[in-house]
C-alpha cells in the first residue's frame, strides 16, 4: 500500500489516442501511474483533482491549446508547482522560448525522443525536485 | 534783309512741293488728298510768289508776283476749309456751305489782277514794293481769313472736346500748325495797312501745313509734347544759325555774288553750322524731353529689374498689367493667354480688370485677329485701322482690316498686344481706351512693345517654371505610388514567405506525428518493451504502427501533389477524353469495404441519362473524387453517401453527399484552403494531411470547373463538382 503511494503519477494531456495507448503502455512498464486526457479543459480538471507528480502537455489540440493550459496550470495555485513538460511535433523555436516563458519544465519533440528517453526525462526532474 | 524774306519764299515753295510729293506717296488718292494737294498748291503758288515778289527791282515785276501771290493766299483759307470738314467727316452734311464758300471764293480770283484787289505796290518800311489793298482786298480778309480759316478752326475745336483718342490727336496737331499760322499771318498782314512791320512769321507758316500733313498721313501719331519741343529746339537754333550766317556772310562775304549764288553759299555755310551744332542741339531736346523720357525709362527698367525674380507667372502679369495701367492710365486691362498646350486654339482670361466678360472676351480662340498678331508681331491699334482701311488698296486687304475690327470691337479692345513666346503667340494683352480719351502716341507703343515683349518672356518662363513644379510633383506622385506598390509586394511577399514556413511548420507536425509513433513502438518492441503484454495487445500495438505507416504515406503523397499544384504553372499532365462514370464507380467500389466498416452505406446513383464525355486526367479526377468520398466517410456516424453526377447544359454536375456532422457556416469561406479544417472536425480527425480538399480544388479548377459545398451543421454536406464538357481545360491556372 505505501509502495503504491509512492509510484509517481504522470498526466498526458494529448487528443491523439494512438499516442496515448503508447505512452500508457510505457510509463505503466516503467513502473509510473499514468492518467489521460483528450481534452485541454479535462487536463485542468484532472490536474486539480489528482495533483499528478508531472504533466506531458500536447500543444496542438482543439478548443485549448496546450499554451493556454500551461497558461490555465500555472495561474492555479494547487498546480502551479508541477512540473510541465511541452509534449510536441511542432518544433517551432518561439514556441519553446514562449512556453519557457510561461513556466514549462522543458520541450520535447516527441519524433526526435523515444519514449524510454521521455520516461528519462521525467524521472530526472522528478529527482530534482525529490533531492 | 529783303532778301532774307524772299528765300524764306523760295524754302517754302520747297517744302509746298515736298509736302504734294509726301502725301501722293503716303495718301490713298481720295477726296482728302486731292483736296490737301490743292490746299499746298495754294500755299506752293503763295510762297513762289513770295519769292520773286521780294526779288524784284521793278514795279511791275514786284506787282504781278505780288499779286499771284494774293490768289495763293486766297485760295489757302477755302481749300483749308474743305480739307477740315474731310478730315471731320462732315463734309457730305455741310455741302452747301462747302459750295458757297467756293462761289465767294470766284470773285477774289477774278478780281485777283485787277485793282480792285491789289491796286499796287508802294514803299512800306524796308520794302520798296510792298502790294496796296483795294477794296475787295479788306472783303477777302474777313471772308476768307476771318470766315473760312475760323470757321474751319472753329469746327476743330468743336470735334476735339467730344472726339476721343486719335482725332483728338489729330486735331491736336493741327492746332499747334494753326497757332504758327496765326503767328506767321500777324506778322504778314499789317505792312498791308502801312504798318511797317516785317513777315517774320513766313518762317514758322511751312510748319501749319506739315501739321496739317503729319496729322492726316500718319496714322500712328507721335507724342505731340515731344514733336513740339523737339521741332521747337531745332527750329530756333536752325533759324538762329541761317540768321547770323546770313548776316555775316552778307556784310563780309558775298555781298557782290549774284543772287542765287548768295542764297547757295548762305544755306550751304549755315548747313554746315547746323550740323556742326547737331551734337549740340541733341542734348538740349534730350535735356528739354528726358524728364518724359525718363519717366519711361523709369517704367521699363523697374519692370526689368523685377521680372526675373517672379517665377509665378500670375504675378508677372500682375506686374505687367499694373505698369501699364499707371503709365497709361487705361479704362480697361486684361492678359488672355492660350490654354495650357500649344496645341489648343483657345485663350484664357489670365487676369482682366475692366473688361466685361458677359461680351465674350474670354471666348476668344484662335481667329484673324490672333493669326495676325502672330504673323506681325506687332500691336494692333483698333482706331489705327479705321484709317488703314481707307489706305489700303485691294478687297481682300480691305476685308481683313474690317475682321480685324470686328474681332477687336467684340472683346472691347482699343489695342492689342501680341506676347510672342518662343513657340509664336503665347497670349494677348487687351487694352481699354486711356481714360482722358487720349490716342495711343508712337512713343506708348514703344514702351508698350518693350513691356510686353519681356512680359511674354517672363510669362513663358514661369509657366516653364511651373511645368517643371508640376512635373516634380506628378514625379513625386508616382515615386510615393510606386514606393506603395513595393510596400505591398513586400507584404505580399513576406506573407507568401510565412504561408511558406507556415507550411513547412505543419506540414512537418503532420509528418511527425506519425513518425513518432511508429518510432517509438519500433524502440519498444527493439527494448523488449513488449515482453510484458499478452499476445492480443502486442498484436494491437504492432498495427497501430503498421496503421501510422500507411496514414505517413498518405500525407506524404498529399504533401508531394499539394506543392507540385500549388505553382503557377501546374498543368494536368495526362488529359484523354473519358467517362466520369467510370472513375466514379472505380472509387465508390474502392471505398465500399472502408464505409461498411463504419456502418455506413455508399452507393452510386445512377444518372437519368448517359453522361457525355469529358476531358479529363484520369488519375488526378480519381484522387479528387476519392478525396471527397474520404471525407464523407470521415465525417459521416451514420446514413448514407451518395455519388451522383448528371448533365446540366454545357456542364457535368457531381455530387457527393453525406449525413454526416456537416460544417459551421464560418468555415466554409476557408475550406479549400491548405491546412484548413473546420472546427468540429479537428475533434473527431486529426491526423490527416489537411490537404485534401485543397487538392481537390486544385484539380478541378486546372480541369476547368469549380467546386463548392452545401452544408448544415450536424445534418450533413454536399460537395459539388462543376466540369465544363466541351474540352475546356486550362492550359495554366491563375491564382
Amino acid at each position: 500500500m505505501a509502495l503504491k503511494n509512492t509510484k509517481p503519477k504522470v498526466l498526458l494531456i494529448e487528443d491523439d489516442p494512438d499516442q496515448i495507448h503508447l505512452y500508457e503502455i510505457k510509463f505503466k512498464l516503467e513502473g509510473f501511474d499514468i492518467i489521460s486526457a483528450e481534452k485541454g479543459s479535462l487536463g485542468i480538471a484532472l490536474a486539480r483533482e489528482q495533483k499528478p507528480d508531472v504533466i506531458l502537455l500536447d500543444l496542438i489540440m482543439d478548443e485549448m491549446g496546450g499554451l493556454d493550459v500551461l497558461r490555465a496550470l500555472k495561474a492555479l495555485e494547487e498546480t502551479r508547482s508541477i512540473p510541465v513538460f511541452l509534449f510536441t511535433n511542432l518544433a517551432k523555436k518561439e514556441l519553446a522560448e514562449k512556453g519557457r516563458d510561461l513556466g514549462a519544465a522543458g520541450f520535447i519533440i516527441k519524433a526526435d525522443n523515444e519514449p524510454s528517453r521521455v520516461v528519462e526525462m521525467v524521472n530526472k526532474i522528478l529527482g530534482k525536485i525529490r533531492s | 534783309m529783303i532778301e532774307f524774306f524772299a528765300i524764306t519764299g523760295l524754302i517754302n515753295t520747297i517744302v509746298a512741293i515736298a509736302l504734294v510729293l509726301y502725301v501722293s506717296a503716303k495718301s490713298p488718292k481720295t477726296t482728302i488728298y486731292w483736296v490737301f494737294v490743292g490746299l499746298s498748291l495754294a500755299f506752293g503758288t503763295w510762297s513762289f510768289g513770295y519769292w520773286l515778289w521780294l526779288s524784284s527791282t521793278e514795279y511791275d515785276q514786284a506787282l504781278f508776283w505780288s499779286r499771284i501771290l494774293s490768289l495763293g493766299s486766297t485760295l489757302i483759307p477755302l481749300f483749308y476749309l474743305h480739307w477740315v470738314t474731310l478730315l471731320l467727316g462732315i463734309a457730305k452734311k455741310r455741302w452747301a456751305l462747302l459750295a458757297f464758300a467756293y462761289l465767294l471764293t470766284i470773285p477774289f480770283l477774278i478780281f485777283g489782277f485787277d485793282t480792285l484787289f491789289v491796286s499796287g505796290v508802294a514803299p512800306v518800311g524796308t520794302f520798296l514794293f510792298w502790294p496796296q489793298p483795294g477794296p475787295l482786298y479788306h472783303l477777302y480778309i474777313i471772308v476768307a481769313y476771318i470766315g473760312f480759316f475760323g470757321y474751319g478752326s472753329w469746327l476743330l475745336w468743336k470735334h476735339y472736346q467730344k472726339r476721343r483718342g486719335q482725332m483728338r490727336l489729330r486735331i491736336k496737331y493741327i492746332f499747334s500748325g494753326i497757332v504758327l499760322a496765326v503767328i506767321g499771318g500777324f506778322t504778314n498782314f499789317p505792312a498791308w495797312y502801312g504798318i511797317p512791320l516785317s513777315p517774320y512769321g513766313n518762317v514758322v507758316t511751312p510748319f501749319f501745313f506739315i501739321a496739317c500733313a503729319y496729322a492726316m498721313v500718319q496714322y500712328r501719331l507721335r507724342d505731340i509734347r515731344r514733336v513740339i519741343t523737339f521741332a521747337f529746339v531745332h527750329v530756333l537754333l536752325g533759324g538762329a544759325v541761317t540768321v547770323a550766317v546770313a548776316i555775316l556772310s552778307w556784310h563780309f562775304i558775298v555781298p557782290n555774288l549774284q543772287p542765287i549764288l548768295q542764297i547757295g553759299f548762305i544755306a550751304g555755310l549755315s548747313g554746315i553750322v547746323y550740323e556742326l551744332l547737331r551734337h549740340f542741339l541733341h542734348k538740349v531736346t534730350g535735356a528739354v524731353t528726358s524728364a518724359e523720357i525718363k519717366k519711361r525709362e523709369d517704367a521699363v527698367r523697374d519692370v526689368a529689374q523685377k521680372l526675373p525674380h517672379i517665377i509665378d507667372y500670375k504675378e508677372v502679369i500682375d506686374l505687367i498689367i499694373d505698369t501699364i495701367k499707371e503709365r497709361m492710365q487705361l479704362e480697361r486691362t486684361g492678359v488672355l493667354l492660350r490654354d495650357g498646350s500649344k496645341l489648343s486654339s483657345h485663350y484664357k482670361i489670365a487676369r482682366v480688370s475692366g473688361f466685361d466678360e458677359g461680351n465674350g472676351i474670354g471666348l476668344v480662340r484662335d481667329n484673324f485677329l490672333t493669326q495676325y498678331l502672330a504673323r506681325t508681331h506687332k500691336p494692333l491699334v483698333k482706331e489705327e485701322l479705321d484709317l488703314l482701311i481707307h489706305q489700303v488698296k485691294t478687297e481682300k486687304e480691305r476685308q481683313g482690316i474690317t475682321s480685324l475690327k470686328k474681332h477687336m470691337t467684340q472683346i472691347e479692345a482699343a489695342l492689342c498686344l501680341p506676347l510672342i513666346g518662343k513657340e509664336g503667340l503665347i497670349g494677348i494683352i487687351v487694352l481699354g481706351p486711356k481714360i482722358s480719351g487720349e490716342a495711343f502716341t508712337h512713343e506708348d507703343l514703344d514702351l508698350l512693345r518693350i513691356l510686353s515683349d519681356q512680359a511674354a518672356i517672363a510669362i513663358e518662363n514661369a509657366q516653364l517654371y511651373k511645368e517643371v513644379q508640376d512635373f516634380n510633383q506628378t514625379l513625386q506622385k508616382k515615386v510615393d505610388e510606386q514606393t506603395n506598390e513595393i510596400a505591398e509586394h513586400a507584404d505580399h511577399l513576406e506573407k507568401l514567405l510565412s504561408m511558406r514556413s507556415e507550411f513547412l511548420d505543419v506540414a512537418s507536425h503532420q509528418l511527425r506525428t506519425p513518425v513518432s509513433v511508429i518510432t517509438g513502438i519500433l524502440s519498444m518492441v527493439r527494448d523488449g518493451d513488449l515482453e510484458a503484454l499478452d499476445e492480443r495487445e502486442k498484436k494491437k500495438f504492432i498495427d497501430s504502427a503498421y496503421q501510422k505507416g500507411l496514414k505517413l504515406n498518405n500525407i506524404i503523397n498529399d504533401i508531394l501533389r499539394a506543392s507540385e499544384m500549388d505553382t503557377a504553372t501546374f498543368t494536368l499532365p495526362t488529359v484523354q477524353d473519358g467517362q466520369i462514370e467510370d472513375i466514379i464507380k472505380a472509387v465508390v467500389e474502392d471505398k465500399k469495404l472502408e464505409a461498411e466498416n463504419k456502418k455506413l452505406k455508399l452507393v452510386y446513383q445512377l444518372p437519368e441519362t448517359a453522361l457525355p464525355f469529358l476531358s479529363l486526367d484520369q488519375e488526378f479526377m480519381t484522387q479528387a473524387l476519392t478525396n471527397l468520398v474520404d471525407n464523407a466517410i470521415k465525417y459521416s456516424g451514420t446514413g448514407t453517401i451518395t455519388v451522383g453526377a448528371k448533365r446540366e447544359d454545357n456542364h457535368l454536375l457531381l455530387y457527393v453527399k453525406d449525413k454526416g456532422i456537416g460544417i459551421p457556416e464560418k468555415d466554409l469561406p476557408k475550406l479549400f484552403r491548405k491546412f484548413a479544417r473546420a472546427k468540429n472536425a479537428k475533434e473527431m480527425y486529426t491526423d490527416g494531411s489537411g490537404l485534401g480538399l485543397f487538392i481537390v480544388k486544385q484539380v478541378v479548377e486546372a480541369h476547368g470547373g469549380m467546386v463548392w459545398v452545401e452544408s448544415v451543421e450536424d445534418e450533413g454536406s454536399t460537395f459539388y463538382v462543376k466540369l465544363p464538357i466541351k474540352g475546356y481545360i486550362k492550359k495554366s491556372r491563375n491564382k
